[in-house]
């Protein structure tokens, strides 16, 4: 017999050894086991596990038990009672105090841990370099088939939706040579627009009006004066008054992908990501970057690509017409890095 | 004055009567409903200032509540702070008995629920018990454990309680069994308590207590088969 699917009959018999029945189901337990041998061993067996249990002898209360009980009843008996009221309402203000405290923490930790958070996705805040430009010529004024056109150039960047204001810093050792470089460069670039001010030794601001293929086109050309530059950086207008986005040691084919971006959004996320991209090529320069999306090499640190939302370049789709309009508005600040 | 409840609605010939007035009723009345009269006498002395009434209370009881706390939590330390803190709650709950139970139920109850709420934090918090790491009994007890579960030799409670080996293993057994299990074997074979009081000190039903005790021996058994 299965006692295990007869759990009536085991409890039957658990409570006959535990002397829990009626005499009437006494009687009938005793007909069972009398009449059923399998019945008649389990009642033995469970007599058994019963008598083992029993058997165990009893342990005494250590010595420090029973004093530490005598002395509570000596405090009771003293009439500690009342100082335990007292007590408890000190608990009461205690804990009361404690869980201010914590409370204050966790806002206090909350507030940093925010702080932190906001610094690290929150938009960049730094200050927009002044750069004293000087008024573009009117069309009017143009004397020369090139100044025309750079004058229509200019007019139409002002009539037209620019993506807006940048600013690259250039710092380098050897200023004369670049800087030298740089005003050549504009000056055989008759597609764009700008105005030099060089009012401070060793210090050379351009404001530059061109189209986006402009724009691509002086960086390919810059790049090869791009190792001379011992700091480079570029500041992208936000959305925001005020807030800018720094990326530094940017690299001219960058700045060319961010001036490929139709909106404001995607020009300011770019920035972002090549900032950080730059940023961690700086804290490891011996390491390989690779994309996401790249074969894993084992023997390579594989450092994730930061996510491209937009401005991949075989993604973007510029507008039929679109480097023909005048887009971008940058200044250029190299200075001497001695 | 002494006031059992259900008291007032004795008779005894002549009229009304308290407990007092008629002891012999009053007793039964205490037994049907596990109250022990001495103790309720205790009771109602110490709630009436005397003190000495519940030295004897704890005198009585304070080495079987530390013996059923120390089966149920297997660790001699816990269950000397336990024990004390079951009395310390006695004492400062004693205004609140209503003698509804006897005290001899209410106060193995704080002891039972004091110890399965140590265990439960205890288990939280991923503590074992050194003592429950211990490996119990040499291969001699294991045979005569054998013998005794497989019908071959009659158990001596004599002979068991003077094997420390057997009852190690015996108390490893019991140790293995879950809380419930174990608190339910502990009140019936050690503290041997009737279903209705295992059942007012467990908080259940009666039915509970009998299918309860069902299984915890089924468990004990087949733990101790495996020994």
């Amino acid at each position: 017999m299965n006692f295990e699917q007869n759990p009536k009959i085991e409890e039957l018999l658990n409570s006959y050894i535990d002397d829990e029945l009626s005499a009437d189901e006494r009687s009938q337990v005793q007909r069972l086991v009398r009449e059923n041998p399998t019945i008649a061993q389990r009642l033995r067996q469970l007599e058994r596990c019963k008598a083992l249990v029993s058997s165990l002898p009893p342990a005494e209360p250590p010595a420090r038990v029973v004093a530490g009980i005598k002395q509570l009843l000596r405090n009771h008996s003293a009439g500690t009672n009342e100082p335990k009221h007292i007590e408890n309402r000190r608990g009461a203000r205690h804990l009361f105090v404690r869980h201010i405290l914590a409370a204050s923490i966790i806002i206090g930790l909350v507030g940093i841990f925010g702080a932190v958070v906001y610094k690290i996705v929150g938009p960049e805040k730094t200050t927009m370099p002044i750069v004293a430009v000087q008024p573009a010529p009117t069309v009017e004024s143009a004397v020369t088939p090139v100044e025309a056109k750079k004058a229509v150039a200019v007019a139409a960047a002002e009539n037209s939706t620019s993506i807006g204001l940048y600013s690259l810093q250039l710092q380098t050792a050897d200023f004369t040579a670049v800087d030298a470089y740089v005003n050549k460069l504009l000056e055989e670039s008759p597609w764009l627009r700008y105005e030099a001010t060089k009012d401070q030794p060793g210090k050379s601001a351009y404001r530059i009006l061109c189209s986006r293929g402009g724009l691509e086109a002086m960086m390919s050309d810059l790049a090869t004066v791009w190792s001379k530059f011992d700091s480079t950086t570029l500041i992208v207008r936000t959305d925001d008054v005020g807030r800018y986005v720094t990326v530094e040691s940017v690299k001219p084919e960058q700045i060319a992908d961010i001036a490929r971006q139709d909106t404001i959004d995607s020009r300011v996320k770019l920035a972002k990501d090549f900032a950080t991209l730059n940023s961690v090529e700086q804290i490891m320069p011996d390491e390989k970057m690779l994309a996401a999306t790249e074969q894993p090499m084992p023997e390579l640190t594989t450092i994730p690509k930061p996510v491209l939302t937009s401005g991949d370049k075989n993604t973007v789709t510029a507008p039929k017409g679109a480097w023909d309009q005048v887009q971008v508005d940058l200044n250029i600040i190299v200075t001497n890095h001695k | 004055m002494i006031i059992f409840p259900g008291f007032n609605d004795l008779t005894c010939v002549g009229g009304v009567v308290g407990a007092e007035d008629c002891p012999i009723r009053a007793k039964r009345v205490a037994h049907s409903q596990h109250i022990n009269v001495e103790d309720a006498v205790l009771v109602q002395k110490w709630q009436n200032g005397d003190t000495g009434a519940i030295e004897k209370l704890v005198c009585k009881y304070q080495g079987r509540i530390y013996n059923i706390i120390l089966k149920i939590c297997s660790n001699p330390n816990d269950a000397a702070e336990l024990t004390q803190d079951t009395f310390v709650k006695v004492i400062e709950n004693i205004d609140k008995f209503e003698s509804r139970s006897g005290f001899y139920t209410w106060a193995f109850r704080i002891a039972v629920n004091l110890t399965l709420n140590y265990r439960k934090r205890k288990a939280t918090v991923g503590f074992t018990s050194l003592d429950a790491e211990l490996a119990a009994g040499d291969e001699q007890a294991r045979q005569g454990l054998a013998a005794i579960l497989s019908d071959d030799k009659s158990p001596d409670p004599a002979q068991i309680a003077e094997n420390k080996e057997l009852c190690e293993l015996i108390q490893k057994g019991i140790r293995e069994l879950d809380d419930e299990h174990r608190a339910i074997i502990v009140l019936r074979d050690i503290e041997g308590m009737d279903y209705a009081q295992i059942a007012e000190v467990l908080g259940t039903e009666l039915g509970t207590v009998k299918s309860r005790l069902s299984r915890a021996r089924a468990a004990l058994r087949q733990i101790l088969e495996a020994l």
